[in-house]
């Protein structure tokens, strides 16, 4: 029972990463609409593409605006990726 | 014939239910990362769906349903430890807790796509939820495996000539 629940979690595992990549691809492709959230212009979400990095940077959460925290620190390339 | 398969699509169910639990939290885990933010998006809202269907089909489920929600009780662990009868109620203090923190973890994560202050609290108990996992894992191991292993083990040693034991 161990073996067949494993495999099936494993299979699921492949199944969902699959349904997620494609999801992924989709809105990267602009086929699907992006959350309603980032439509409104919500200065707490930043999911646009120049915005992704300043997601993943703690410091830059802790403001609202991640161009206008990029814009204040001088010397700082966005592009570094 | 009919009772016997009427029996078995639950328990069929929730195999199918916690495949796809896992899977998720799996891919949502491996995928919390800026640059796959969008595949763990997609598996975190697919957690959240499927722990609310569990709640929801638990509620609705019949008495001696596999699919009714756990019900741990410290009354029934003093009684199984006196009397090591019935199913061990450490089964359903893990079913508990597991849809108690991966819930969480999933509901803090939805929610921190309209508040990001959110997000650290949602990271918190996704971690702590990957100790609960690992126990619940190490716990099903052991009841379903472990107890074969260390008694052939226990054979083997017990079987083996003295010369090799020194």
């Amino acid at each position: 029972m161990l073996k067949q629940m494993l495999v099936q979690g494993l299979i699921a595992a492949l199944v969902v990463g699959g349904a997620a990549a494609v999801y992924a691809q989709a809105r990267e492709n602009g086929y699907l609409s992006a959350p309603a959230q980032t439509q409104t212009g919500n200065p707490d979400k930043e999911r646009s593409d120049g915005d992704r990095h300043a997601r993943g940077d703690r410091d830059r959460r802790v403001h609202d605006h991640g161009t206008e925290a990029r814009a204040a620190s001088p010397g700082r390339d966005s592009d570094d990726d | 014939m009919a009772g016997a398969t009427s029996s078995r699509w639950p328990l069929a169910v929730l195999k199918a239910w916690h495949a796809v639990l896992a899977g998720g939290f799996l891919v949502a885990y491996l995928t919390a990362d800026e640059d796959t933010y969008a595949m763990h998006q997609f598996a975190g809202y697919l957690v959240l769906v499927a722990i609310v269907l569990r709640l929801a089909f638990g509620v609705l489920a019949s008495g001696e349903s596999p699919l009714r929600l756990p019900r741990p009780s410290w009354r029934r662990m003093k009684e199984w430890v006196a009397t090591r009868k019935g199913r061990h109620p450490l089964f359903a203090w893990f079913a508990a807790s597991l849809l108690a923190v991966v819930g969480l973890a999933a509901l803090l994560g939805a929610l921190a796509d309209g508040a990001s202050w959110l997000e650290d609290p949602h990271e918190a108990v996704a971690e702590a939820s990957l100790w609960v996992i690992g126990a619940h894992i190490a716990f099903v191991t052991y009841m379903y495996a472990g107890r074969k292993w260390m008694a052939r083990i226990g054979a083997r040693l017990s079987s083996a000539p003295r010369e090799t034991l020194r």
